[in-house]
């Protein structure tokens, strides 16, 4: 089996991987325009070599306390069911190789609490990454939202 | 043989005669009676002649008699001398010692005056002023005492006086009562004339005999009265004395007393001397100190204008140190600024190079080259951002050092312009306590010359205390000899009154003595005046006896004018008597302002006491003794005083008696001149009365034998 590459990035400290080929670019995020009637997670509008992406930030995506975006906060501009969306990280500053069996599931109350936005565990160079999925993270709808 | 014998043998033969040419028997009869008229003459001229050989006997006695009263008058009048000279010894040397004393006790007050810092002892000075008062006191009552003797004998000596004026109105009457016996005598002068020369002559000497007679007898009883006076004052004289050997004893006591204060004085000056020393010693390390503590506070003085540089060198070093501080923080800025921009740089290389990895991922094997490269970018901007993140911590901790440094420093200059204000508050405070270890240096100085004085003024004093010690022994050794020669004067006090008894005793044998004579004469008298009678010659008898009486006038006159000498003679001693008491009250008086004294000035120590109990005490001690000592000697000078003006009115009065002792020893001799001079016409009357009788009884033989023979031619 291949080892497959993973983009890995940060939201209020803990370490999240997705695959690679999930993600079209990595950018810094210099701020995005707000868009009036937008979902409250969707931090605004920005435009990315030729296209106008919507921001998803992953702190009010995932449900945690919102934190002004530093100098490392990056945008993950990601391509799931036909959807471009810019997800935004604290930071994105490495990647990581993970094959099949350095991924594990996720524990059911972890699955049950993270409202299927967690597909994996995946364990590497001794650290622990949790995997998104993505297609549920860039979907308009979510449990976050839902409650 | 005179012509009066002849005459008198002529009347005394004529009247029988004329009898015998009368009647013949009334002449027998009468020549009968002529017989033993003659014969009884006789037997009266025998007892004259016994008389006579008698008071030639008492006359010697009387004589001898006043010889000895004369010896003891002698012997009395050198006892008054060498007493009186005693007296002059205790007087010079009371005085010698007041005045010495006098001067020592100025000496002392003086001192005190200047060291009444010492006051230590003024208890036990209040306690001898206390002692010292009870003995002023007790003088005083002596004093006193004393006084009222004085007076007592003034009193006596008055009564004295009184009496004798007495004696003189007695002589007084006694002349005029001789001026009526004149008269009679006059009359019986004149009744009768005629009477028989030869009792004339007899009765003649006889009143001469009889008038030297009665006025020695007089004298005698005069001087036996003056000896009976004088024995009584001498017995006052000599309890006098004794008084003044019982004073002597007590001044001796005193004296002792005195003597013992003076070494207790002494061993206080001694003890004062080194006190002295001790404080002249604790002022020199005093002024020793202060000379220290100049030179460090002036020492400190630089320190502290030093530390005044120092921390004006501080406070700039640290004003620079913070510039130099700002300047590293401006640096580590622009050092952080470099670092941010690295950062970014490294930032930016990170995300390019994940982008690179993505693309190469995409790619599939033929991006995997392509995908090292990437990694290794990744890992080199890695480091770069982490080599930058560690000098952006390094800057910040500069800078943060920085800042602490910056305000440190500036604490520290805050920090040294305070220091410098505290080195210059205390340079000032230094300066001050210089200022004052100066003063106190003086200061220091000033007491270190006040001791040194001091220790002058303790050595003059320890000598004057040494003096006092010895005046205080010279006293001891003068009362000692006041008191011998007080005892002496007891002595001869003993002695005179002795001699004094036996001279009245004397005079007393002499009156009683004059008095047989008297009467012998008396009984003589009154046996010529039988001859007189049977001789009928009365009449010149009357005519001498006449003559006696103005003679006994004027002896009476002569008494008369010896009573008034005695009367003036004992108005002195009256007057000298007074003047003893008056001085004796004084000094009483005296002793008691003193003792009055002496009570207040115990009072007012007291109150020093309470307020200065710890002050002056070796020096007033001392003050207290000298005072003691001077009181007591000068209370012996008063007594010494008093005694030999005692001893002079006795001397007056001893020496009157001894003029009115030769006096009688005078009259004495001359009455036994007199009376010898008188026996031997006494002899010759005898003889002639003899002879006459023997021829009258042969004219009465021849008278009385031929009338036989007529009778018998008659018948």
């Amino acid at each position: 089996m291949s080892r497959e590459l993973h983009i890995v990035f940060k939201v209020d400290g803990v370490s999240y991987a997705m695959a690679g080929r999930e993600v079209l670019h990595l950018e810094s995020f210099a701020g995005a325009t707000p868009v009036p009637g937008s979902k409250p997670f969707v931090a605004g509008i920005v435009q990315l070599r030729g296209r106008v992406l919507p921001v998803v930030d992953l702190r009010s995506r995932f449900g945690l306390r919102p934190a002004p975006p530093t100098a490392d906060a990056r945008v993950v501009v990601v391509e799931a069911d036909g959807r471009t969306v810019a997800l935004l990280a604290d930071s994105a500053r490495e990647i990581v190789e993970l094959g099949p069996a350095d991924i594990h599931p996720p524990p059911k109350i972890i699955d049950a609490g993270s409202k299927h936005f967690v597909r994996g565990v995946g364990h590497a160079k001794d650290r622990m990454f949790l995997i998104l999925d993505t297609s549920k993270v860039v979907s308009e709808e979510g449990h976050v939202d839902d409650e | 043989m005179t012509n009066e014998d002849t005459d008198a043998r002529g009347s005394a033969t004529a009247q029988p005669v004329g009898f015998l040419n009368g009647a013949g028997p009334r002449r027998i009869d009468a020549t009968l009676a002529a017989k033993r008229a003659a014969d009884a003459l006789g037997a009266a001229v025998e007892g004259l002649d016994a008389r006579v050989s008698a008071i030639r006997k008492i006359n010697a006695r009387l004589v001898e008699s006043s010889e000895a009263a004369t010896a003891m008058h002698d012997a009395v009048d050198g006892g008054l001398r060498g007493m009186r000279a005693n007296a002059e010894r205790l007087l010079r040397e009371g005085r010698a010692v007041v005045g010495s004393t006098t001067a020592v006790s100025r000496v002392i007050a003086d001192l005190e005056a200047r060291a009444q810092s010492t006051d230590e002892s003024i208890d036990e000075v209040a306690a001898t002023i206390e002692e010292m008062a009870r003995g002023i006191t007790r003088l005083a009552a002596d004093g006193l005492k004393l006084g009222d003797r004085g007076a007592s004998v003034t009193a006596a000596v008055i009564e004295a006086e009184r009496s004798i004026a007495g004696v003189a109105k007695s002589t007084s009457d006694l002349s005029s009562g001789t001026d009526d016996i004149a008269a009679a005598s006059e009359e019986l002068a004149a009744s009768v004339r005629g009477v028989s020369e030869q009792t004339k002559r007899l009765l003649t000497t006889m009143s001469e005999t009889s008038e030297n007679t009665a006025s020695v007898a007089a004298a005698v009883e005069e001087v036996a009265a003056t000896s009976e006076k004088n024995a009584q004052t001498v017995d006052s004289t000599a309890t006098s004395i004794e008084e003044i050997a019982r004073s002597a004893v007590a001044a001796v006591k005193s004296a002792e007393h005195i003597a013992k204060l003076a070494e207790e004085s002494a061993q206080a000056s001694g003890q004062l001397d080194r006190s002295t020393r001790a404080a002249s010693e604790s002022a020199g390390r005093a002024r020793g100190i202060a000379e220290r503590l100049t030179t460090a506070a002036s020492a400190g003085g630089s320190t502290v204008t030093k530390a005044i540089a120092a921390f004006g060198k501080i406070r700039q070093s640290m004003s620079e140190t913070s510039g130099v501080m700002k300047e590293m923080g401006q640096k580590a800025e622009d050092i952080g600024d470099i670092v941010a921009t690295i950062n970014s740089i490294a930032d930016r290389t990170n995300l390019l190079s994940l982008n690179a990895s993505i693309e190469a991922a995409r790619a599939g094997e033929h991006g995997r080259g392509f995908a090292v490269v990437a990694e290794e970018i990744r890992a080199l901007s890695d480091r770069a951002a982490n080599a930058s993140a560690e000098i952006a911590k390094i800057v910040r901790g500069l800078q943060s050092t920085t800042r602490e440094a910056t305000t440190r420093s500036n604490d520290g200059s805050r920090v040294a312009e305070e220091g410098a204000a505290m080195a210059t508050d205390a340079d000032a405070a230094l300066r001050e306590i210089l200022q004052g270890v100066m003063t106190l240096g003086g200061a220091v100085q000033e007491v270190s010359q006040g001791v040194a004085k001091q220790v002058q003024d303790t050595e003059l004093l320890a000598a004057g205390v040494a003096k006092v010690a010895e005046q205080g022994r010279a006293v001891a050794i003068g009362a000692a000899e006041q008191t011998s020669a007080a005892q002496a004067l007891a002595l001869h006090a003993v002695q005179m009154r002795q001699m004094a008894r036996q001279t009245s005793q004397a005079a007393t044998d002499q009156a009683r003595s004059m008095r047989d004579v008297t009467r012998a004469n008396q009984a003589v008298t009154s046996g010529i005046e039988h001859v007189a009678r049977a001789a009928d010659e009365q009449a010149v008898a009357a005519t001498q006896l006449a003559q006696s009486v103005a003679r006994m006038r004027a002896s009476i006159q002569t008494t008369a004018q010896s009573l008034g000498e005695q009367r003036r003679s004992m108005s002195s001693v009256t007057e000298a008597a007074s003047e003893v008491s008056d001085a004796t009250k004084a000094s009483g008086i005296a002793l008691t302002e003193q003792s009055r004294g002496a009570t207040e000035i115990a009072k007012a120590i007291d109150v020093i006491r309470r307020q200065a109990a710890h002050t002056a005490k070796v020096l007033a001690e001392q003050a207290a003794a000298a005072a003691a000592l001077t009181s007591a000697t000068e209370q012996i000078a008063a007594l010494a005083e008093a005694f030999h003006q005692a001893a002079g009115t006795q001397g007056t009065s001893t020496a009157a008696l001894a003029e009115q002792g030769e006096a009688l020893q005078r009259a004495a001799r001359e009455a036994a001149r007199a009376f010898e001079a008188h026996a031997g016409d006494l002899a010759a009357l005898r003889e002639s009365v003899r002879s006459e009788l023997g021829a009258l009884a042969l004219d009465v033989q021849r008278m009385v034998e031929p009338a036989p023979r007529t009778e018998a031619r008659e018948p």
